[in-house]
């Protein structure tokens, strides 16, 4: 049975069908053998009934009338049945009556009917009537040899037709196999390379309408449905693999521009803390200013008070000469402090910088040396600007100093202008406050250059780089205090050892260029008789403006601060001409105390004097128009010639 | 017969020929000639009416015969035994058996039932020859008989063919001599 099992499909199949044809031609020629010999000794019997009968009939005379001999002759009329081995007649009591055959063997006993079948031989019983009455008993025996030989005849017939059944059972399952196993086979075949390559898009061969080709149908689905959960599973990991990639890339990008925000974060929150810090140190600067100026106007003018006092030969005169040289030191250190913090009082115009250059080139030419070239590139029709020119060449000139002492071994200075146009948010730390047009003035060396740390600091009050005693470390300091105050920005652009550029950018305004205003010649400054009101809370300052007045002829009334004034003023029965006050005082300024006093005093002119621009009288560091002003520190000179100015004027009007 | 024809075993168990024995088969005999001969339809006087044998002479079966066919049928009949003085041509039944002592007389008998359907049976010589059916012969210490056909023609009795092959045959001299 394992040994069965083991077999290959295709001998399983041609087994099975030898099997099935030989049990089936078996049991049918059984059968059919079966009924022929029931059939047959029936047939047997019937035939020797019917011999049997005819014995008897023939043979009821010899019976009746007690004829042994002529009921011998009857049975030996069956000489001609050779099948027929022996025949008795019995009377009807059961005696032997006469014999045929038999070949000596006892006669059977006599039984009135039936048959039975012995080996290898029939025996028959059949009684014979004669008018109602039984005449005698026949007994046949017959040989079996026919229905032997029938057998035989069907056996061999039987064992033929096996044989040739077989053959052609063999014959017929090669072409069988083509049919049924062959599909089988292929569909193993084909599992067999699936499940060993792996590789599912194979298919097997589609069979017929059948089983097996609904089998391979249903394989091949199977086959076409895992391959299409592979290439599904396949797409989702591409795409989660995909999407990790794109993840990635943004989670990079994402990183990057959180640095690069970082990065802008930490810059703004530095030029942030620098603004500050340079607003702090404005602010303090600008303190020790107004100080200054106050105490300057007091050395200033009275050392040339008293030096007009000196005679032309007098030995005290060098004196006087020296206080006021280093007075005027001070005052030009006080006014660099002033013009850094973005205090000092500007006279704007509208100016052409390529003129404004052009103009400065034979200065700026002794200023740099013989060892230093001097390039420009002025873009034809620049725009115009709103800045004071006076502080723009200071600008000019402060810068080129700063690059001629970065060139100690020669180079070359350029000078550029250009127009630009500015978007707000652009170019680093050059942010102007509002997108236009910008007009670019630029003044770059081939210098020892700076690094990051120095650039930094390269604006701040007293931070010099330069040997002691060769700068004030206030230069720069001006530069970027009046850039600013003209509404401008400046940036700086330095690599060590290649240079260092300065980019000056202003917003460009519409309108033609103010002449130059000739300067009043420095004529002897007239007097005049008129009542001043001197208001000064600096008492030093006050002083030296009353003599002052005074030496020129005019009454002065003072007072320490605005209320005084105010009660002064309402004591005092005649006309007040002019009041001269300072700005910045406790209580009430300048302005108020102005704007208090003009409706009781009508024609009242006023001129202030301030070391530095306060709001009140000035707006970014320009004077408000029809207001007279003069800044601290003053002269005499200046002070009688401003006077005089306001007075006429008043009188004019 | 023939020397193929064996001789029962039990036949030497039969007891000695005797007279007694010798009537008593002739007995048996008259009873079964009644089932081998077939009688026309109007030898009957009714349908139903018995087959009588009748007994003409002395009887020399001293009433045996009516002892032995007591309550005997054949094809449905009853079998009836009478003894008569002097044959009735007319009512002579169906077997007449004409014993021995009637002797000289049978002829004239005979004469007047030459077409009467009547079986006449005789035990002397010269009976068939006088024209009678069946007479009783002894052969070899058996009781055997002869038939004569014509007289059984003449008489519209039809005899089996197989009685014919137990019987010896005889013809009438005068037919045969184309009388």
């Amino acid at each position: 049975m394992l040994r069965l099992r083991q077999l290959p499909f295709r001998h399983k199949v041609t087994l099975a069908l030898a099997l099935i044809s030989v049990l089936a031609l078996l049991l049918a020629s059984g059968a059919f053998m079966t009924y022929d010999v029931l059939s047959f000794r029936a047939r047997m019997v019937d035939d020797l009934s019917t011999l049997a009968e005819i014995i008897g009939n023939n043979s009821t005379a010899a019976l009746a009338f007690n004829d042994p001999q002529a009921a011998a002759l009857v049975l030996g009329a069956l000489q001609a049945k050779p099948n027929i081995v022996a025949a008795y007649l019995y009377t009807p009591d059961g005696r032997q009556f006469a014999s045929y055959r038999g070949d000596g063997a006892a006669a059977p006993p006599a039984e009135r009917s039936g048959y039975r079948f012995e080996p290898g031989a029939l025996l028959l019983f059949r009684t014979t009537m004669l008018k109602g009455d039984p005449a005698g008993i026949v007994c046949l025996r017959s040989d079996l040899g026919e229905l032997r030989a029938r057998i035989e005849r069907y056996a061999s017939a039987v064992g033929l037709v096996l044989l040739v059944c077989i053959v052609v059972v063999l014959a017929l399952s090669s072409r069988l196999q083509t049919v049924l196993t062959r599909p089988i086979v292929e569909l193993a075949e084909t599992a067999r390379i699936v499940s060993q390559n792996r590789d599912y898009s194979v298919r097997a061969l589609a069979g017929g309408a059948d089983e097996v080709g609904a089998l391979t149908r249903a394989f091949n689905d199977m086959l076409a449905q895992i391959q299409e959960r592979d290439a599904a599973l396949q797409m989702a990991h591409d795409l989660l693999e995909a999407r990790v990639d794109e993840r990635t890339v943004q989670l990079r990008a994402e990183i990057a521009e959180r640095r690069q925000a970082e990065e802008a974060l930490r810059q703004s929150e530095e030029q942030l803390r620098q603004s500050q810090k340079m607003e702090a140190v404005g602010r303090l600067a600008g303190g020790i200013a107004h100080d200054f100026n106050n105490l300057l106007t007091g050395i200033t003018g009275y050392g040339q008070l008293l030096g007009q006092q000196l005679g032309p030969d007098s030995p005290h005169r060098r004196y006087v000469e020296e206080i006021r040289k280093a007075s005027d030191r001070a005052t030009a250190l006080t006014r660099q402090l002033l013009a850094f913090s973005r205090k000092q009082l500007l006279e704007p115009k509208t100016i052409d910088l390529n003129n404004l250059v052009l103009n400065m080139n034979a200065m700026l030419r002794r200023v740099i040396g013989e060892d230093i070239q001097l390039g420009s590139s002025l873009h034809p029709g620049l725009g115009v600007v709103k800045a004071d020119p006076g502080q723009i060449e200071q600008v000019i000139l402060n810068l080129s100093v700063n690059a001629r002492d970065a060139m100690p071994q020669g180079g070359r200075l350029t000078i550029r202008t250009a127009n630009v146009i500015a978007r707000a948010g652009e170019s680093g730390g050059c942010v102007p406050d509002e997108a236009g047009p910008l007009v670019l003035l630029e003044v770059s060396d081939t210098g020892c250059g700076m690094d990051t740390e120095t650039r930094s600091r390269i604006f701040e009050p007293f931070f010099t780089t330069k040997a002691k005693g060769k700068g004030t470390g206030l230069g720069l300091s001006m530069v970027y205090g009046i850039v600013k105050q003209s509404g401008g920005q400046i940036e700086v652009r330095s690599t060590p050892g290649q240079g260092a550029s300065f980019s000056i950018l202003l917003p460009r305004v519409e309108g033609a260029v103010e002449p130059d205003q000739p300067r009043p010649a420095s004529a002897k400054v007239a007097g005049g008789s008129e009542t001043i009101l001197l208001v000064e809370d600096e008492s030093m300052v006050r002083a030296l403006a009353r003599d002052v007045l005074k030496m020129n002829g005019y009454r002065v009334i003072e007072a320490a601060h605005g209320l005084e004034a105010l009660a002064i003023s309402q004591k005092h029965r005649g006309t007040i001409h002019l009041m001269l006050t300072d700005v910045v005082m406790p209580h009430m300024n300048g302005r108020e105390l102005h704007e208090k006093l003009a409706p009781l005093r009508p024609g009242l002119r006023v001129l202030y004097m301030s070391g530095y621009a306060e709001a009140g009288i000035v707006h970014d560091g320009v004077i408000d128009p029809g207001t007279s002003f003069i800044p601290k520190p003053f002269t005499p000179e200046s002070l009688a010639a401003k006077v005089r100015e306001v007075l006429d004027a008043a009188a004019r009007n | 017969m023939t020397a193929g024809v064996a001789a029962p075993p039990d036949r030497a168990a039969e007891p000695a020929w005797s007279p007694a024995l010798e009537h008593q088969v002739k007995i048996g005999f008259l009873y079964n000639f009644a089932k081998f001969v077939e009688w026309p339809i109007d030898a009957f006087p009714e349908p139903g009416a018995p087959l009588t044998i009748s007994i003409l002479g002395g009887d020399p079966f001293c009433d045996s015969l009516e002892r032995s066919l007591q309550g005997k049928t054949v094809n449905g009949r009853v079998i009836a035994v009478r003894r008569l003085r002097r044959v009735d041509p007319q009512d002579p039944g169906q077997i007449l058996f004409i014993g021995p002592s009637v002797g000289k007389e049978a002829g004239p008998v005979l004469a007047s039932l030459r077409t009467v359907p009547v079986l006449t049976v005789g035990d002397m010589a010269e009976f068939a020859a006088l024209g009678g059916v069946i007479n009783f012969t002894i052969e070899d210490h058996k009781v055997r008989f002869e038939i004569n056909l014509d007289a059984a023609e003449r008489a519209h009795l039809r005899v089996s063919s197989q009685l014919l092959t137990v019987a010896k045959i005889v013809r009438e001299p005068s037919r045969a001599g184309g009388r």
